[in-house]
């Protein structure tokens, strides 16, 4: 009788109106951005990341608890499925977004025959976006919507404050310093995807790969953990 | 009739308060259980723990079949109160032409609308209702005790927690009811059963 996963969570809107708007709004100056400048495709796709972690934090337990998602998940469909289904939802009008601006600026850049500054490093690109999609979604599970975009945006701009030099020294003596370096490096990647933008940081070799698989690893727990998660009313005895 | 639901020595404890003590409960087809009790008395836990929402801590449930049809509506407040009407009904492959928000409406049509699709027609094989009847004006009532006796009479379980025991009376086959954790069954006897029921849950038949 329920509808599938994906048509459910559409019904249900996942995303305030407000947030979508935002979003509208920032891609439009995204677009109109890399129009006129391809070369600014990652000052546009940063303004769509901060607007990311935000809309990917959809809190899939808080929703739940309040008995929105009952129908679905006492249908016949998987937890684990339903769950994955949610994060797809939460962070495809983000992803959405970040395609179409950067489709516009490689298009605009091939037309000029500019010098592919938009096409160079998509894979760092496509990271970015990855990252926050995970790392939103899953640190906002258990929180209220928009809830892990505000307290990681909050981190970030006290770090901006403080002047925190994320990424410390690069200049390894010994094969323990050097690991601990790219660790270092994976960490503040993770928590700080921007650093992928722009003009390169000087990151460690493999400090990209491993925060890749650090986000990926932590989608992945919160995916196996969904389905072993108490959905009880919020209040209820 | 064959077992449609079996909860076999059920615990629950949320936080410090142990909700469900080894409770179990057996529910065939074409059987209504009506589950009453005291606000905070587990009702709603049990409800859930049914639906496979909650895992309970200690024993099992079991279904008869692998993939059991099962619906189960925890009242209003559960519905998306942004969402319009018609779009809720659409999720369920139906319709209705009513263009409000789910919040916008009152208390007794939201909780109507949910169980308009929740008791839509469909092959059931455990209806798992808490709290149906509340909000609802007498006409309202009627159609719903009409409509889960239907649901009984053609071999679906039903398991529903009220505090509203003539409406309850209506439909059920047999009451259990939680105290302190515990599932007591109210066994036959010669006194009519609602007089029964309301002194099993410490007042007068009727208001």
């Amino acid at each position: 009788m329920t509808a599938s996963p994906l048509r459910y969570f559409v019904g249900v809107s996942l995303h305030p109106t407000h947030g979508l708007a935002v979003l509208a709004g920032v891609t439009a100056v995204g677009l109109w951005t890399v129009s006129l400048s391809p070369s600014e495709l990652d000052s546009a796709l940063g303004m769509l990341l901060f607007v990311q972690m935000f809309l990917a934090s959809t809190g899939f337990l808080t929703r739940a608890r309040r008995g929105h998602f009952d129908p679905i998940l006492t249908s016949s469909f998987s937890r684990m499925r339903v769950v994955v289904v949610h994060w797809l939802m939460s962070v495809l009008p983000g992803v959405l977004a970040c395609a179409v601006v950067s489709a516009v600026a490689w298009g605009v850049d091939w037309l000029d025959g500019g010098g592919g500054f938009a096409t160079a490093v998509v894979g760092r690109r496509l990271l970015a976006v990855a990252i926050v999609s995970a790392v939103a979604w899953s640190a906002g599970f258990a929180l209220a919507r928009g809830a892990a975009g505000a307290l990681w945006s909050a981190a970030l701009v006290a770090l901006l404050l403080r002047r925190s030099d994320l990424l410390g020294s690069s200049a390894a003596t010994d094969a323990a310093s050097s690991a601990a370096i790219t660790i270092r490096h994976a960490a503040a990647v993770l928590g700080c995807p921007f650093l992928l933008l722009g003009t390169h940081a000087p990151l460690a070799p493999g400090s990209v790969t491993l925060a890749g698989c650090a986000a990926a690893v932590l989608l992945l727990s919160v995916w196996r953990a969904a389905p072993r998660v108490d959905v009880y009313l919020r209040g209820a005895a | 009739m064959s077992t449609r639901l079996e909860l076999a020595s059920v615990s629950k404890t949320l936080g410090a308060h142990r909700v469900l003590n080894k409770v179990s409960l057996r529910v065939s087809g074409g059987e209504a259980v009506g589950l009453i009790g005291s606000n905070g008395a587990g009702k709603t836990t049990l409800l859930r723990i049914a639906a496979g929402l909650v895992r309970p801590d200690g024993g099992s449930v079991r279904y008869g079949a692998a993939r059991p049809a099962l619906r189960y509506f925890g009242g209003e407040m559960t519905l998306p109160a942004e969402v319009r009407v018609r779009r809720w009904a659409a999720l369920f492959g139906r319709h209705m032409d009513d263009r409000r928000r789910i919040g916008e409406l009152s208390r007794g049509n939201r909780q109507l609308v949910g169980l308009r699709l929740v008791l839509a027609d469909g092959d059931v094989d455990l209806l798992l209702l808490d709290e149906p009847w509340e909000g609802l004006d007498p006409a309202g009532s009627d159609w719903l005790t009409d409509r889960l006796r239907r649901w009984r009479e053609q071999g679906t379980a039903l398991v529903v927690s009220s505090h509203r025991l003539h409406d309850l009376d209506c439909i059920c086959t047999r009451f259990v009811m939680l105290q302190r954790g515990r599932c007591d069954p109210i066994v036959e006897d010669r006194r009519p059963r609602l007089q029964r029921l309301a002194q099993a849950f410490g007042r007068r038949p009727w208001p």
